[in-house]
């Protein structure tokens, strides 16, 4: 018996092929990366300055006060960051930025769940960096890797 | 009321200048404005020696607002509350970050001694109890310490290997003076403009603290401090001139999983001039004192926290500058939970039972307080 | 079809109460309401604990990775990784060096997959992994520690949190239920109690209190206005009854009788004189025809009577429009009665009103007064008014029959005599006794009247000169016996004097001028009698 030409064989065949290209079935390796704009200047930071940075402390590089932008634009990439540089929870992060800010004033490090947003400030400001997945990087004109912040398997 | 509306109105007038021309030049000065609200609802087993001083069912709601702008290396500090009692602003401060991990300030502040002062102002969110210790109380509550300085204050970071760091606190200005009250003698805090003012209802104060931070994103803490200000007596008919405050304490906060443990102990000496019964002049006293607290907190569940708090003060009962604050908290124990809720709400619930100067009275009180932040 | 009535009939029986309606309306709310508070909270939990699961293992997973240090030997790192094990809370650890020297792995099967986890259950193995970098003292990454944290402690917690939730809810939805209906049970206790006593109050107990004890203001001020309100209506009462009362004594004083009955006649009420008028008590008569009360041959003018005043709608008023009955007592007896009808709406029925009074009194005084202005006082007899009546109605009989009369006029001889003799009083005993013996000699039919002083006139109706001739014998006769008068014997005479119709006279005047003249005759000639136009042989007996 053929349906549309394919005998029963070739169609059990692609249903196989479609399951296993399924993104359910496979673990992507993606890395997250540290960007900033590509006309900062060289910029070295180590996992405790990263990690200092997006807690509100100040870290200062060539004379500048570096700004951090947490990119909150899809849940998975700000679950990894909290979960690879910030070691917290969602909650238990912005409580901590808020509590700082209210002892101390100063400035807690923005949140941008627009990706549009984001990527402007980013360009505009030449202090600053955020994170995102190595290939959003990758595709995206006028900003630079500064550094890899954590590589692995995302089911 | 009239005078500290005036004065009100004076620091409002000067927050605006002074953020008028620091924003002036550029229009992109970030800053955030935080109200927190809370009510509170309190029954008190007063004793017949308490009766009239204090209320037995209170009933108190307050509104803080918190405001913070940044723009390059200044920003401005604001905290005012309005209760059912009083309109004040808390804190006014203009800042000055001279490197990133510095930074100056100007102005009305916190005075920095004791991990509470800190870490809790005023809006009593982000507080897991409801009450203060009894040390660290402001001073229309009965706080026989200055809890607001006028004046500059140097705040600093230094890191220090792994993700630890340093955190100092340096602070000298204005502190407050001693006024009468019906339940007794009551501190005057300065106001953002004292240092302008008449010197000599406020004069000298001088606060420092240091704290180590093995983690410096974290809570835990260890540090110490020493505070030394002097209180203008005037309207206290038994002491002559100036009472002479000096404090040193240590202080830590420890974290582990769901248990948070943390407290104050602190000695403090009085320098004053009493006035002796039946004869003129004075004599000079040099008295001390021990207070400290201590509470511990337990996370039930993500929104259940129990906690429970001891204070304790040793060597008061000689010290006239104590004993004219009536409604000084000389001991206490208080038991509470606390229940958050929508991330921005929180109840609590409290027992406690307090020991005011004298030995015979001691209460109880039961209290229920919402409170909430919105930002 | 039949369930579905019985179920529409139970849901208005249930929904027709204030308490009915309370409990539905607090079930529909919960029905509505709970699930989505519940469902909220269930949201909350779940977040909540999943946030602290992550929040710990987030926290933690660096402090494990902190105990693992890049100088110490393999049996010690083993160690440290058991030690992470026994910890608890990790169900899965391995140590990996960079070099993909696995170190350590409790895993049964080290060549799976390791799938690190980013959000709670997120590949539905109940286990969260993660994986930290160790660092060495320097900082630089050494080895890969992996750790499974079992999310089925959460699970349970989540799940236990649904089931004690349902449970609550469940329970809270029956004791909310349970409490409106006691709650309002309670509440609308007062409104019972208002309903009982308006309903006792509808009946006629305006003495019944609305003594209803409630907090709640609207009810309170509902009783308020109750209890004014029955104030008003007792005390309105009081009036209507004060009013009945004194109307009802009026009425009952009046002396004339009051009788009301409907547009048929049966009787509605009697007051105390229509009782007493007619020897029944009011409840013998009320409820019965009026009909009763008047004697038959009255009946039919009182019927017209009434017709004539509903049609005409006038009013009558005694005394001037009353209608003059007879009526009829308890005993039989017919009396007159007057009557006058008026009519009343009452209600948007006609009632009639009837003013009775016995007039039988006054009926006998005006018989009296009649028969004094038509009768000699002293002897009975009528009077010339009368006589002149009866003798037109004798002429015109006679007239109508074709019969005969006779009119006789006697005149008493000596009679003036006896008067100047004996007195008055002699003479008015005298002229009795002359009247009584004429009325022996003539019959029925006829007609002895006194017209004046000792002047007499007799109507003989139907007869004719034979007959009145005789008759004029018979009263010569018995006029002559001596009359014993207070015992005096007196005698007198009488001359008569007869006209005859049709022959002396067909009218009053000519046949009283014959008999006049007649009379004289008689007198003047010493004759018994004289028939007027006749010789003097026909005369006899003088007197």
């Amino acid at each position: 018996m053929s349906i549309l030409g394919l005998h029963k064989p070739s169609w059990l065949l692609l249903i196989v092929l479609w399951l296993l290209t399924s993104s359910t079935a496979f673990a992507d390796t993606r890395s997250l990366v540290l960007v900033t704009s590509e006309t900062s200047p060289a910029l070295e930071l180590s996992g405790k300055e990263i990690r200092w940075l997006f807690m509100g402390l100040p870290v200062v590089k060539a004379g500048q006060r570096i700004e951090p932008l947490i990119n909150a634009t899809t849940p998975l990439v700000y679950e990894v960051f909290l979960q690879k540089v910030i070691y917290m929870s969602a909650q238990n992060y912005e409580r901590r930025l808020v509590v700082r800010a209210f002892r101390l004033g100063g400035r807690r490090p923005e949140k941008y769940d627009n990706q549009v947003t984001l990527l402007r400030n980013l360009r505009e400001n030449p202090n600053a960096v955020t994170f995102m997945w190595q290939d959003d990087a990758q595709r995206q004109a006028k900003i630079k890797i500064v550094t890899e912040l954590w590589s692995g398997k995302i089911k | 009321m009239k005078c500290r509306i005036n004065m009100m109105l004076k620091q409002c007038c000067l927050l605006a200048i002074v953020t008028t021309l620091a924003f002036m030049p550029a229009a992109h000065a970030k800053g955030e404005w935080w109200l927190f609200t809370d009510v509170t609802a309190t029954k008190r087993d007063l004793p017949p020696s308490l009766v009239g001083k204090m209320e037995e069912l209170d009933f108190s709601p307050s509104v803080a607002l918190f405001g913070n702008l940044n723009k390059g290396d200044f920003q401005v500090l604001f905290g005012g509350v309005i209760s059912d009692d009083e309109a004040e602003i808390e804190r006014l401060q203009l800042g000055w970050n001279i490197n990133p991990t510095n930074t100056l300030w100007f102005g009305r502040f916190h005075n920095p001694f004791d991990y509470w002062t800190s870490k809790f102002h005023h809006g009593l969110y982000f507080q897991t109890s409801q009450l203060r210790p009894g040390s660290v109380e402001f001073e229309d509550e009965g706080g026989v310490m200055p809890l607001h300085l006028s004046g500059f204050l140097l705040e600093g970071l230094y890191p220090t290997r792994g993700m630890g760091g340093i955190r100092y606190d340096l602070a000298l200005g204005v502190g407050p003076s001693v006024g009468n009250s019906a339940a007794g003698s009551v501190l005057d805090a300065p106001t953002a403009l004292s240092l302008f003012e008449k010197r000599r209802e406020h004069k000298l104060a001088a606060t420092a603290k240091v704290a180590y931070l093995p983690d410096a994103v974290a809570e835990e803490e260890l540090g110490l401090f020493i505070s030394r200000v002097v209180i203008p007596t005037e309207e206290l008919v038994f002491i002559r001139g100036d009472i002479t405050q000096t404090s040193v304490g240590v202080f830590g906060n420890w974290q582990y999983e769901r248990i948070q443990l943390f407290g104050t102990a602190m000695f403090m000496r009085h320098e004053q001039n009493v006035s002796v019964l039946n004869q003129s002049g004075s004599e000079f006293m040099r008295l001390n004192m021990g207070s400290g607290y201590i509470q511990g907190e337990y996370t039930l569940t993500p929104r259940w926290r129990g906690y429970a708090r001891l204070e304790s003060t040793r060597g008061a009962e000689n010290d006239p500058y104590i004993q004219s604050f009536a409604m000084y908290i000389k001991k206490r124990q208080l038991l509470g939970f606390r229940y958050d809720f929508y991330h921005n709400q929180a109840l609590k619930m409290e027992i406690s039972r307090a020991e005011h100067q004298h030995g015979d009275d001691a209460f109880n009180a039961v209290s229920l307080q919402w409170s909430a932040l919105f930002r | 079809m039949v369930w579905k009535n019985k179920i529409t009939a139970v849901c208005n029986s249930i929904c027709g109460t204030l308490t009915g309606r309370l409990v539905a309306g607090m079930v529909i709310i919960h029905l509505l309401l709970l699930p989505l508070l519940v469902g909220a909270v269930f949201y909350l939990v779940k977040e909540g604990y999943e946030t602290q699961f992550i929040e710990h293992l987030r926290s933690t997973s660096p402090l494990y990775a902190q105990m693992i240090r890049a100088e110490d030997e393999e049996p010690v790192l083993v160690a440290s990784l058991d030690e992470i094990l026994l910890s608890g809370q990790v169900t899965f650890v391995e140590l990996e060096t960079l070099d993909n020297r696995l170190i350590r792995s409790s895993l049964e099967n080290s060549e799976e997959a390791f799938n690190e986890d980013f959000f709670f259950g997120q590949n539905g193995d109940q286990t969260y992994n993660i994986e930290v970098l160790v660092q060495d003292a320097d900082g630089d990454p050494f080895a890969t520690l992996r750790l499974g944290y079992s999310e089925q402690m959460t699970l349970r917690h989540i799940e236990r949190t649904y089931w004690n939730g349902i449970v609550i809810s469940a329970g809270y939805f029956i004791l909310s239920t349970l409490f409106v209906v006691i709650i309002s049970i309670i509440l609308t206790r007062s409104i019972r109690q208002i309903g009982e006593t308006s309903q006792a109050i509808a009946q006629g107990e305006l003495e019944q209190t609305f003594a209803v004890q409630t907090n709640i203001g609207e009810v309170s001020q509902l009783v308020d206005n109750l209890e004014r309100m029955r104030m008003t209506l007792l005390q309105d009462r009081q009036e209507i009854h004060d009013r009945e009362v004194r109307i009802q004594a009026i009425v009952d004083n009046m002396a004339e009788g009051v009788i009301s009955t409907d547009e048929h006649g049966v009787v509605e009420s009697i007051n105390q004189a229509a009782e007493q008028i007619f020897g029944y008590r009011s409840d013998e008569i009320i409820g019965n025809n009026i009909a009763m009360l008047i004697s038959e041959s009255s009946r039919v003018n009182y019927d017209e009577y009434v017709r004539d005043y509903l049609c005409s709608g006038i009013a009558k008023i005694t005394c001037l429009d009353a209608l003059e009955v007879m009526g009829r007592r308890k005993d039989g007896q017919n009396f007159p009665l007057e009557v006058a009808v008026s009519e009343l709406t009452l209600g948007g029925r006609r009632v009639l009103s009837g003013i009775l009074r016995d007039i039988t009194e006054q009926a006998a005084q005006k018989a009296q007064l009649e028969h004094q202005a038509t009768h000699d006082g002293l002897t009975c007899l009528p009077n010339r008014t009368l006589c002149l009546d009866r003798l037109q109605q004798m002429l015109a009989r006679s007239q109508r029959d074709q019969l005969n009369s006779a009119l006789m006029m006697l005149d008493l001889n000596l009679f003036k005599n006896v008067n100047d003799t004996y007195g008055h009083h002699y003479g008015d005993a005298l002229l009795k006794a002359v009247a009584e013996r004429l009325q022996t000699v003539t019959r029925g039919s006829d007609t002895v009247a006194r017209i004046g002083g000792d002047e007499f006139v007799i109507l003989l109706p139907g007869q004719n000169d034979e007959g009145a001739i005789s008759v004029a014998e018979n009263i010569l006769d018995i006029i002559r016996k001596p009359f014993n008068i207070m015992g005096q014997s007196l005698k007198i005479g009488t001359s008569i004097g007869i006209a005859l119709y049709p022959q002396h006279g067909e009218d009053e005047s000519c046949l009283m001028r014959h008999a006049d003249e007649a009379m004289y005759k008689a007198k003047r000639q010493h004759l018994g009698y004289y028939l007027s136009g006749s010789d003097e042989k026909l005369n006899n007996k003088s007197v």
